[in-house]
This record gives C-alpha cells, sequence and structure tokens, in this order.
C-alpha cells in the first residue's frame, strides 16, 4: 500500500448468523475491498439499496462491529490496534454522521451540550473561549447560533439537528468523516444547504468523507467517486461523472433508471418487475450477487460470481459481460 | 356529481395551554374521480393533520375547528361515529405513514387481507381467499407472498401488502400518507406503480401525500402546495412544473437534486413554527421576492385560469 491511502479496506467480509440449531448465515459483506485515497480530500460515495451491507461497512470502519475477515487500515495501521491503543486519537480523525438526527441528543439536556461536550474530550479550546467558538462555528455553517443555543433538541426541526452536527464535525476537524444517509430525514429545502456544507468541508478544511447513500443524484452531486454494492459485494467503482454516464454493471443501470425524474413530462414508459423467487435463500455464494434479478444474465452467472476487473482508469467492474 | 371529495375551508387545531395552534389554517380543494391528487410540502406543514382531519381521526388536543367535507356527497363531519366506521375502510381508505411495520409479525400476509375483507363484509373467508392472486396482481405481487410473514419480505413489499388490504374492498377514495418515504428508490418505484395501478384498474381516486416533489412528478394529476397550515399553490402537475407561479414552489422544484443539474438550490431559512405563524404571507421570511404588502397581508387562493389557483401578492392574491 501506498503512504498516499488514508483509508484502505481490505477483503472485508462480515457474516451474521442466526437460529440455535439450524445456524443460517447471512453475508451482509462479501470480501470488499476499496481505498480512499489521502493525497487530496476525496468524497467517495457509497450506493445501494438497504441491505446491501453499506452500513455495516461504515460500521466496520468505525470499529463498532468486528469484521468477520479481513481488515481495515487506517493511514497504514490496522483500525483494530488503533482503537486499543489510542481510541481518542482516531476519533479525532474519523468521525461519523448517522441518518436519524433525533437518537443523538439526549432530550434532557440542552443542544449546546453536545458541542461543549466535544471541546472538552478532544481538549480543543480552554474553558473561556469555549462560547466564542461554539459561535464561530455555527456561523461559519450558515446557523445563527441565538436562534440554536439554549434550546432543547425537541424544540428545533431535524434539518437544524443534522446541521449541528456538522458544527460538532467543524470544531473535531476529522481527516475522514463517515456519512450514513444524513439527509434522508431532513426536508427538501434543507438538503441542499447540508450537502454544501459537506463539500465546502472538503474545499476548506480538507475533510474526505465517505457518504453512504441509496440516491444517485445525491451521490453525483456531492461525490468525486463512486463504489456500488449489490448484496454485500462490490460490482461497480468508478469516477461518478464516468458512472452516471455510462453505468456498466446491469444493476447500477437499474439504480439509474429508478430515479424519479422531477418532470412530470418525463414519467417512466416501463414498468418494472420486482421478484421474490430469491427472497429465501439469499445470497448463495456462487452465483453473482446479483443472479437472479439480473436482466441480462447469461449462463456462467449462477455458478460463479465476477471478480472486479478494471476496464478503464479507475474503473472497475464485477460482471461477466466484460469479460 | 364529478368530485369524489371536496374539502371547504377544513381548519384543523391543536389546543394548547397558551391557545390554540393552527396546524390546518382554512384549506380548500377536491379530488375528482379517477385522480390522483398530491399534497406536497416540508415536514411540519401540516399536511398530516389535514389527513386525519379529512378521515377524521384527529385524535385530543386535536380538532376540527370549522370547514366542511364532502365524500360521494356526504357530509363527512355530520356523520355519526359508527356510520362513518362502515364508511371508511370500505369506500375511504387509509394508508398511515410507515404502515408497513403495522402488519402482524405472526399472522400470514393471506390471513392479514382476508381479515380486512371479512371484518367489514359478510364474504366467507373461503370467498375472500379467492381474490387474493388478484389483489396482490394489482400491486405487483407474486401469489407466493400470501403464504408468507411479514418478517420474509422487504419494507416495500410490505408497503405493498398494505396497500392491497387497503384496497381490497374497492374504494372510492385511497389516502396514502408518504408511502414511498424510507423505501429505496428501486423499491419505491415499485409502490408508486401500485399505486396508478389502483386508478386505472380499480377506478378508485388517490390522494397522494409525499415531500418528495420527484415522486409527484412521477405520478399525480394535480398537486397542491402546502406551506404552513396553508395551500399556497394547485394546479395541474404539468403547469406547476413547467411554470411554478409561488416563489416557495419554485425554490421546492429547485431543490430537487438531480443528475442533469450540477447545482442546486436550498430554500434559505427555517420552516417556522404552528406556535407562532408569521404574520402576513407565512413564507414571506424566507420570499426571495418579498414585497412590503407581504409581510402584513395573508394573500388569498385566486385563480389564474385553467385551474391554476396560486395565493401569492405577485400575482394579485387579493378579492
Amino acid at each position: 500500500m501506498s503512504e498516499m491511502d488514508l483509508l484502505e479496506v481490505k477483503h472485508l467480509t462480515k457474516t451474521y448468523s442466526s437460529g440455535i440449531f439450524a445456524k443460517k448465515e447471512v453475508k451482509a459483506v462479501d470480501d470488499a475491498s476499496f481505498t480512499i485515497t489521502g493525497e487530496k480530500p476525496h468524497i467517495t460515495a457509497l450506493v445501494g439499496e438497504s441491505g446491501s451491507g453499506k452500513s455495516t461497512i461504515l460500521r466496520s470502519i468505525l470499529g463498532f462491529i468486528k469484521p468477520t475477515s479481513g481488515e481495515i487500515l487506517y493511514k497504514g495501521k490496522n483500525i483494530l490496534s488503533l482503537l486499543h491503543k489510542n481510541r481518542m486519537a482516531y476519533r479525532r480523525e474519523v468521525q461519523a454522521v448517522f441518518q436519524d438526527p433525533y437518537s443523538i441528543y439526549n432530550p434532557f439536556y440542552r443542544v449546546d451540550r453536545v458541542l461543549e461536550t466535544v471541546i472538552k474530550k478532544f481538549n480543543l479550546a480552554p474553558k473561556k473561549d469555549q462560547k466564542t467558538i461554539i459561535e464561530d462555528t455555527l456561523r461559519s455553517i450558515g446557523i445563527r447560533p441565538e436562534e440554536l443555543l439554549g434550546r432543547y433538541p425537541h424544540q428545533i426541526s431535524g434539518g437544524e439537528r443534522q446541521r449541528l452536527m456538522l458544527a460538532r464535525i467543524l470544531l473535531i476537524k476529522p481527516r475522514l468523516l463517515l456519512a450514513d444517509e444524513p439527509i434522508s430525514m431532513i426536508d427538501a429545502s434543507l438538503r441542499a444547504i447540508f450537502l454544501d456544507t459537506l463539500i465546502d468541508f472538503k474545499k476548506k478544511y480538507n475533510i474526505s468523507s465517505l457518504y453512504v447513500t441509496h440516491d444517485f443524484n445525491v451521490a453525483h452531486y456531492i461525490a468525486d467517486d463512486v463504489i456500488v454494492l449489490c448484496n454485500g459485494t462490490i460490482v461497480e467503482k468508478g469516477l461518478i461523472d464516468e458512472v452516471v454516464r455510462d453505468p456498466l454493471h446491469p444493476y447500477t443501470k437499474k439504480l439509474m433508471d429508478s430515479i424519479p425524474i422531477p418532470d412530470p413530462t418525463k414519467r417512466w414508459k416501463e414498468k418494472i418487475e420486482l421478484n421474490v423467487t430469491d427472497l429465501k435463500n439469499r445470497v448463495s455464494s456462487h452465483a453473482c450477487s446479483y443472479y437472479g434479478k439480473c436482466p441480462e444474465v447469461c449462463d456462467g452467472c449462477s455458478d460463479k460470481k465476477p471478480v472486479l476487473i478494471k476496464v478503464g482508469n479507475k474503473r472497475e467492474v464485477a460482471c461477466f459481460k466484460y469479460n | 356529481m364529478n368530485n369524489v371529495l371536496e374539502v371547504e375551508d377544513l381548519k384543523v387545531y391543536y389546543k394548547g395551554t397558551t391557545g390554540e395552534y393552527r396546524a390546518v389554517d382554512g384549506v380548500s380543494f377536491d379530488v375528482g374521480k379517477k385522480e390522483v391528487f398530491g399534497i406536497a410540502g416540508e415536514s411540519g406543514c401540516g399536511k398530516s393533520t389535514l389527513v386525519e382531519g379529512i378521515l377524521r381521526i384527529i385524535k385530543p388536543p386535536g380538532y376540527i375547528a370549522g370547514g366542511k367535507i364532502t365524500f360521494d356527497g356526504i357530509d363527512l363531519l355530520k356523520l355519526e361515529e359508527e356510520e362513518l366506521r362502515k364508511i371508511r375502510w370500505r369506500k375511504l381508505s387509509y394508508i398511515p405513514q410507515g404502515s408497513m411495520n403495522s402488519l402482524n409479525p405472526i399472522l400470514k400476509v393471506k390471513d392479514q387481507i382476508t381479515d380486512a375483507i371479512i371484518t367489514d363484509t359478510d364474504t366467507s373467508k373461503k370467498e375472500a381467499e379467492k381474490e387474493l392472486p388478484a389483489l396482490l396482481k394489482i400491486v405487483g405481487l407474486p401469489r407466493e407472498v400470501s403464504e408468507m410473514y411479514p418478517h420474509e419480505l422487504s419494507g416495500g413489499m410490505k408497503q405493498r401488502v398494505i396497500i392491497a388490504a387497503a384496497t381490497a374492498l374497492k374504494p372510492d377514495l385511497v389516502v396514502a400518507d408518504e408511502p414511498v418515504t424510507a423505501l429505496d428508490l428501486i423499491v419505491q418505484r415499485g409502490v408508486l406503480q401500485a399505486i396508478v395501478n389502483l386508478r386505472d384498474k380499480y377506478g378508485a381516486s388517490v390522494l397522494f401525500i409525499a415531500h418528495d416533489m420527484a415522486a409527484h412528478a412521477e405520478l399525480v394529476d394535480r398537486l397542491a402546495i402546502m406551506y404552513a397550515g396553508l395551500i399556497m399553490e394547485i394546479g395541474s402537475v404539468f403547469d406547476i412544473f413547467k411554470d411554478p407561479l409561488n416563489p416557495y414552489t419554485n425554490l421546492l422544484i429547485q431543490a430537487i437534486p438531480s443528475i442533469d443539474k450540477t447545482k442546486i438550490i436550498g430554500i434559505p431559512g427555517i420552516s417556522p413554527s404552528l406556535f407562532n405563524w408569521p404574520q402576513g404571507c407565512r413564507f414571506h421570511p424566507r420570499c426571495p421576492s418579498a414585497m412590503d404588502i407581504c409581510k402584513s397581508e395573508l394573500p388569498e387562493l385566486i385563480c389564474l385560469g385553467k385551474g391554476h389557483f396560486v395565493a401569492c401578492h405577485l400575482f394579485g392574491g387579493q378579492k
């Protein structure tokens, strides 16, 4: 691995098992590898449906769940050992924003506490400067401090709660931000502002992000490159502009087709079929992860899993069509 | 009579310790036969309260403070609770927000759907089961689903089971409150398709509530934009997207992220709280084209031809 890699995920696999007597196993993530470069700040989007393993990958990077196999390196060091020896330093550099802005806050405390705790924990400033720093930070992401500080979580909207999380991130100024569908619970009118702040973080403060979403629209707006996950397997990687312009994997194509176009004159013409036949035995470890739903299926797809192959500059796809 | 539902100046308030909170503050619209009517707006604008008011399922401290709701020629607000219950599931059905979590986890899908039919009609269980495949087909589910339990289904499939149950009695109007929120795009598309099928195959009318403008563009015939308890604009969905009149509508459309847009624009400021609506036009503190009159006078909803209504001082806005 080169010196330049900020984060490297190597052959990450996570299996969840259920049942006491007859163990049933589900591979949430299957042999996923990718890197986030540290050369320049970068936003990478991780796109897939629910159940595709996006959140599992994110939680593994945060150290919340232990991978079944494979490893995750941060600046060349395994994160499990980092978390063991130097937890605060790792947390200082890798931070997260989650989907639900409601569950973060303790309803008994004013929202200021979230920001004050951060300053205290990470020794960001002496106590007397605390207030000025918080207010400056809020202003720099376009929030009027007097409108939010001193309020309780239930008194402010979801969008404001989520933007306060951004203020918290900005106080810490991590190297890497992991965002798990952060805008799905906030209103359309505030989404753009939230996304623009993330882009600002990248440009002004050199904060890279791994942005998890199911929406290609959002990925295209915010990201530099994209990783597409299907049932736990990475099926396509590349620069976002190229992937959007010319999606190669049939799954990527389907995701792109399902984006509603905000124009009533361009409604979907054809109907889609949502199958259930493969529900009971979801991921057979031998077949392609998209086998059973793929419209372009061929003979080999059921007995072998395609691997990622390079098809261009920074572009990789896992499909037998391109072998 | 061409309209299934007519809502006139409906007011739904919440009683508070310091006064009344006017969540829905005089809303009028109608839904035609075989029409999909959409209501869009940010959270907190009163969409869900409006629906609860129309169905008369609003719970205290909320109450209906005034207005008139006519459904199939019947005045809903004058009906006794018992008579209303008869109409509710049979002719007027409701798909509540997050309803996919309302399936009973220990009953098979077929039992949950047939329950809905047996409870409200004299049909026997056997007869009800005969209708199952057809019901599932309309929402795009294969017949095997009827033998499955809810945990075996994905969120979108559960949502479609609910739609199948809600429409089992072939209601005249289906009210769907945010039926596609929290679903993946592919699944969302399947559910939207199922809703269109209701109209095309059954001739049902649909009142479709969603904050996602793109979903409205995909689905509805006519659209109402709600803000702070009031309707800002009503018109055919084609007119609204082609030529949005109210600045708020325009900003909502601008704020949709899209592959071919390099820049999306958010709406500055925060949505007002129902404890204290702004004076004058309720959107004026966030409006880029606000004028002096907007601060003091509330604009009326006026017709600008072809069924396109707008409440904005830029277009007159006064009677």
